[in-house]
């Protein structure tokens, strides 16, 4: 799981006098209006930019098409939205920040990280479990298909010592570390868990999200039969 | 101030039911009540009056974090965590286990240092599941025993925290702009009823449960409103909450009509205004129905499917209950699936509100076969459903009542005033029956009780009669099953054997001789209840017959 490499990357001028990055000889924007392609995209998202207030944006580029989300969004929300953007070329967003090209407001980004440490941070978690509206930026998703797919394709590890690398709190941290690293949480939880004689605190906290999902768990492993 | 957090991770027409509890915890001892509910039932507790915080836990959120592949599964755990971290980290003098369910109860086990008490179901450290009193492992351990439950839950709630039940207050947090406009529009519809001022009833009818197997068929509905508007002074209003579904259902039935009916569409708070400002609910088993129990507006309870409604049925004293004759109830939730089959008519939809509305309680309604009419009405122990007419099981009818006698005496330690008249009034030959056939079961449960402990106490001396012992105590629990009344004491044995601490042979079998002796005393109070009951139906024959003598033809 890596970030794109990036072979050459330079910043061209459109007709408009904006900078347009070129990365592995890709425009990520048009040279002749960003604004105007970013418009058009925008306008194909009406209806969903309407309809929710939290926007993930997959590719950052210049911006010019965030800048023009956030318009939007301020036209229907007006200060109550949320926009994120993940975008895998650091250089690009360092450059983009330099110069100063986008609107900030309620904007969060996500530039040079790998996809395990994307679903590490809770925000983001968050945010995906609010089901926001998704965009995909086309020149930046498709020259960095593959670390976009590897994202949306992302499956958490499952094995204990992995996720106490996800949790946060040192008390959940602490209690996982009693079982053994190598065994998936699932099998701690629902199968080695119910088995101990004597039942610590965090152990009643434990079984109580077992019970709480343990049916929707037996409905998929009954789904992936 | 007395803090106290109840827990009920139920749905929304159950957390409304917290209500009563809460009043009453309010009332007797000024307490500041919080609650913990899922989120998607937090609509009910923020409506609720007199909670002072509702924590709340994301059911589905927690569930995604768990199942969805992108999430790791430590999130799930750390999100329940983080929840319920300003709970764990205050300090409470009792929590409350209101839903009764195992996530509850862990959640209680998992709190028991922030609290001074726990009431209701929880776990200790060898897992074994404990109760807070007597009170406790009847709801825990007995009433799911029981085909029929004689007590409701929300009475069995109030003596589980050791309060009495209050009913004077409000319960819901009042919506001044939706009560005044309620007030306004029920108003006007009185007004335009052609019937004398003072005389226009506005009925309120409920038409969608939250499962189709409890809902009242469209045709009955149909059917029932063409009834009502044939008398001057019922007013039949449709009432729907904000959703398209209920929305159509309300159109279909009301094209029935050339539109002319009156359909009110509220959300929950305000429907709380409608309810008290009309004369009487018609519903099935809803959410809406507890909300009319909080406003005490009356009730006609349509009870279909697997309504509860012997446990949790409309809670409001002279309110009715019309349903199937309930021996021939199915009360299990896997068994229903679609409209279920009815004997319920319009016609008696429409007898039982004539009924509710008559001055004299004298004349009673004819119903349909196989249907029967209850009334709530209240002891000393609650609420208590009392056949009014219809079918009925006498067998059935007189072990639930006479069940609600044993636990009134058993665990309240006094008798209800007037039930044994009650149970007398279906038939003093039946009484008569069914006392016999119940002081029979006593007496196997009774062999079977001296076998055991004869049995133990040989055991104690020679370690080889402990097979029998054994044998005995098995053929002793197997009166668990019996439709008796009597299984209830031997189903609070089983539960107290269930719980005893593993010690010492010699310290079990103390403790075991000990609840073998406190069955012998539970089932003498049983027996002094029937021969009450006995006497009371000598009292009721003699009544009888001294009532044909002066009948009887002179001549």
């Amino acid at each position: 799981m890596s970030l794109p490499k990036i072979l050459s990357y330079e910043i061209k001028t459109a007709r408009t006098e904006q900078p347009v990055p070129v990365v592995n000889g890709v425009h990520l924007h048009s040279i002749y209006n960003p604004d105007k392609e970013a418009e058009g995209l925008v306008a194909a998202q009406i209806e969903n930019l309407q309809n929710k207030n939290e926007v993930l944006i997959l590719g950052l580029g210049f911006g010019y098409h965030l800048n023009a989300i956030i318009e939007k969004l301020t036209e229907f929300h007006g200060e109550n939205f949320k926009v994120v953007v993940i975008e895998p070329n650091a250089k690009v967003y360092d450059d983009c920040i330099e110069k100063n090209l986008l609107n900030k407001k309620n904007l969060q980004i996500y530039a040079g990280f790998k996809a395990n440490e994307l679903y590490s941070d809770l925000d983001l978690v968050h945010l995906l479990l609010r089901k926001p509206v998704i965009i995909a930026h086309p020149a930046s998703f498709n020259l960095y298909q593959l670390y976009f797919k590897q994202i949306l394709s992302f499956e958490a590890p499952k094995d204990v010592t992995s996720i106490i690398g996800f949790v946060n709190s040192p008390k959940i941290k602490n209690y996982l570390a009693q079982f053994d690293g190598t065994t998936a949480l699932e099998t701690a939880l629902f199968s080695e868990l119910p088995k101990k004689e004597a039942f610590s605190e965090t152990d009643f906290l434990a079984m109580a999200l077992v019970e709480m999902t343990r049916k929707s768990i037996e409905l998929n492993a009954q789904a992936g039969e | 101030m007395r803090k106290v957090l109840i827990i009920n991770l139920r749905r929304i027409g159950d957390v409304y039911t917290t209500g009563h509890l809460i009043n009453s915890l309010v009332k007797t001892q000024g307490a500041s009540v919080s609650m913990l509910v899922y989120s998607e039932s937090s609509k009910a507790a923020t409506h609720l009056k007199n909670v002072t915080n509702v924590f709340t836990i994301d059911r589905k959120e927690i569930i995604t974090l768990k199942t969805n592949k992108l999430f790791s599964d430590g999130f799930a755990l750390e999100q329940l965590f983080l929840k319920l971290d300003p709970i764990k980290t205050d300090v409470w003098d009792e929590i409350i286990n209101y839903s009764n369910d195992p996530v509850a109860a862990y959640l209680c086990s998992y709190l028991k240092n922030s609290t001074g008490k726990i009431t209701g179901v929880s776990y200790n450290s060898n897992k074994t599941a404990v109760v807070s009193d007597d009170w406790g492992m009847l709801f825990n351990d007995i009433l799911p025993t029981l085909a029929y439950a004689p007590i409701h839950f929300v009475d069995c709630y109030h003596r589980m925290s050791g309060i009495k039940s209050t009913r004077e207050g409000e319960k819901l947090i009042a919506n001044t702009m939706y009560n005044a406009s309620a007030f306004k529009n029920m108003g006007a519809l009185r007004k335009k009823a052609n019937a004398p001022e003072g005389h226009a009833k506005i009925i309120g009818i409920h038409l969608k449960s939250s499962d189709e197997c409890k809902d009242i068929s469209e045709t009955t509905l149909i059917e029932l409103i063409g009834l009502l508007r044939k008398n001057d002074e019922l007013i039949p209003l449709l009432l729907i909450g904000p959703f398209e579904d209920e929305r159509k259902k309300a159109s279909r039935i009301n094209e029935h009509f050339n539109n002319e009916l009156y359909i009110a569409e509220a959300n929950l708070q305000a429907i709380a205004s409608i309810l008290t400002n009309i004369d009487l609910l018609i519903t099935p088993d809803t959410a809406i129905k507890h909300i009319a129990d909080l406003t005490d507006t009356p009730v006609l309870e349509v009870s279909l499917g697997y309504a509860p409604f012997l446990k949790q049925g409309t809670y409001t004293a002279g309110s009715l209950i019309l349903t199937d004759t309930v021996s021939s109830r199915d009360f299990s939730r896997a068994n229903h699936q679609g409209p279920s089959k009815t004997n319920i008519k319009a016609f008696d939809i429409v007898s039982s509100v004539f009924y509710f509305f008559a001055k004299s309680k004298n004349i009673k309604p004819r119903l349909s076969d196989g249907v029967t009419l209850y009334a709530a009405s209240v002891d000393s122990l609650g609420v208590c459903y009392q056949v009014v007419t219809g079918a009925s099981n006498a067998e059935l009818e007189m072990n639930r009542l006479m069940s609600r006698q044993f636990i009134s005496t058993l665990l309240d330690g006094r008798e209800i005033n007037g039930i044994n008249d009650t149970i007398t009034a279906i038939g003093t030959a039946a009484v008569t029956n069914w006392s016999n056939k119940e002081k029979t079961a006593i007496t196997f449960v009774t062999k079977d009780l001296l076998a055991t402990l004869r049995s133990l106490i040989q055991s104690t001396e020679n370690k080889n009669s402990t097979r029998d012992f054994v044998s005995n105590l098995g053929r002793l629990l197997t009166h668990t099953e019996s439709d008796s009344v009597v299984s209830i004491p031997v189903n609070i044995l089983k539960a107290k054997l269930e719980r005893l601490n593993e010690s010492s042979f010699d310290e079990s079998t103390r403790q075991v001789e000990a609840l073998l002796y406190n069955l012998k005393s539970d089932i003498q109070k049983l027996l002094a209840c029937l021969k009450q009951l006995e006497d009371k139906t000598t009292i009721a024959k003699k009544e009888e017959f001294m009532g044909r003598v002066i009948e009887a033809p002179q001549t």
